[in-house]
């Protein structure tokens, strides 16, 4: 039997994987190769289709990992050590925050007549807390370290230091009793 | 490997890792917790892990958390929904090639999916995220022997079932 009839069908399919894994091929194997696949029909058609299917897998799409999951591994990581650094962008939206909370908070303290009602106080404390919610609606969507930083510490020490002043009566004369 | 470096294993290998674990498991909803499980253990381990070594730290922590989800799962051939709405083609190509491949690689995810898990684990690694052979043995822990026979077998195997589901590859 010559070297040519011991390369049979059998022998190329392992030929073909080997070119598909870009293993070299000495030069009487890759033309002993070529020189069956001229021939036959099947083998070449199984190079061809086993080619589209390498292909194909390559040309897969890369699945991208969801925000919310990568926030979490954040959160589980290095957020877990360390304060995340503020980017400019959030510096300037979380002094907006700020600066409409305490500007709300000011408009209510100078619209309020000079004897606030318990109802008064109530819907106060209610616009400021929507206020509240909807900014912390927006920065959470991207940067929950800012929302703890911003809204739980600085603006509650902002009210800390700058109190509101209710003219002088009692809190039993404001809530009319 | 410090804040640093891990932080940057972490963007460069992420969506790597969740590729790899969606194909594993057929759906999105498992391939998240085990991208964040094998991230998390990174980050616990970074001590001892260099950040050149990381990405084979992480796939093979990804693959054997995959074999867990796995074994403790009854195997289901269906594909997950989550999984086929989550792929698109390639748009670079043009209208007919689009459709073309398209047809094929939604076809591709399907036949994959089919495959035991073995023979999918060795696709994923080679075909799809290049993986070099001595890698891949590592990760799977077989001999490269056994690994070319097991990726020549899962080839033709996949392109069997690609014909018998009617799409000539």
């Amino acid at each position: 039997m010559t070297a040519e009839e011991r390369f049979d069908c059998a022998s190329v399919r392992e030929a073909i994987h080997a070119k598909l894994d870009a293993a070299p091929l000495d030069t009487a194997l890759r033309e002993r190769l070529e020189a069956h696949l001229a021939g036959c029909s099947d083998c070449r058609e199984l190079a061809q289709e086993l080619r589209r299917v390498q292909q194909g897998l390559r040309s897969l799409p890369e699945l991208q990992l969801p925000d919310d999951a990568l926030e979490q591994v954040w959160s589980r990581t290095t957020g877990a050590t360390r304060r995340p650094a503020m980017r400019p962008g959030f510096r300037l939206a979380a002094a907006a925050v700020l600066v409409v909370a305490l500007g709300g908070l000011w408009l209510l303290r100078e619209q309020a007549p000079p004897q606030p009602t318990e109802a008064e106080l109530h819907q106060a404390a209610a616009e400021a807390r929507l206020v509240l919610q909807l900014s912390s609606r927006a920065l959470r969507r991207t940067e929950q370290a800012a929302f703890r930083d911003v809204l739980t510490e600085e603006i509650s020490g902002a009210l800390r230091r700058a109190p509101i002043q209710w003219p002088e009566r009692s809190v039993a004369e404001r809530r009319g009793s | 490997m410090d804040n640093e470096a891990f932080e940057r294993v972490v963007r460069e290998h992420k969506d790597r890792i969740y590729s790899y674990a969606a194909r594993m498991l057929r759906g999105t909803a498992e391939a998240q917790d085990v991208a964040q499980e094998a991230l998390v253990k990174l980050w616990q381990h970074r001590e001892r892990v260099e950040g050149q070594t990381a990405h084979f730290w992480l796939r093979r922590t990804a693959h054997n958390l995959c074999i867990d989800k796995i074994r403790r799962r009854k195997a289901s051939p269906e594909v997950s929904t989550e999984l086929q709405e989550s792929l698109s083609p390639d748009t670079r190509l043009g209208p007919a090639r689009l459709a073309e491949a398209a047809e094929l690689g939604g076809r591709i995810e399907q036949e994959l999916a089919r495959l035991p898990e073995r023979d999918r684990a060795v696709l994923l690694l080679r075909e799809v995220q290049g993986l070099p052979y001595a890698e891949i043995a590592q990760i799977l822990d077989v001999p490269l022997g056994t690994l070319k026979a097991r990726l020549h077998r899962a080839r033709e195997q996949l392109r069997t079932r690609l014909i018998r589901a009617g799409v000539t590859p």
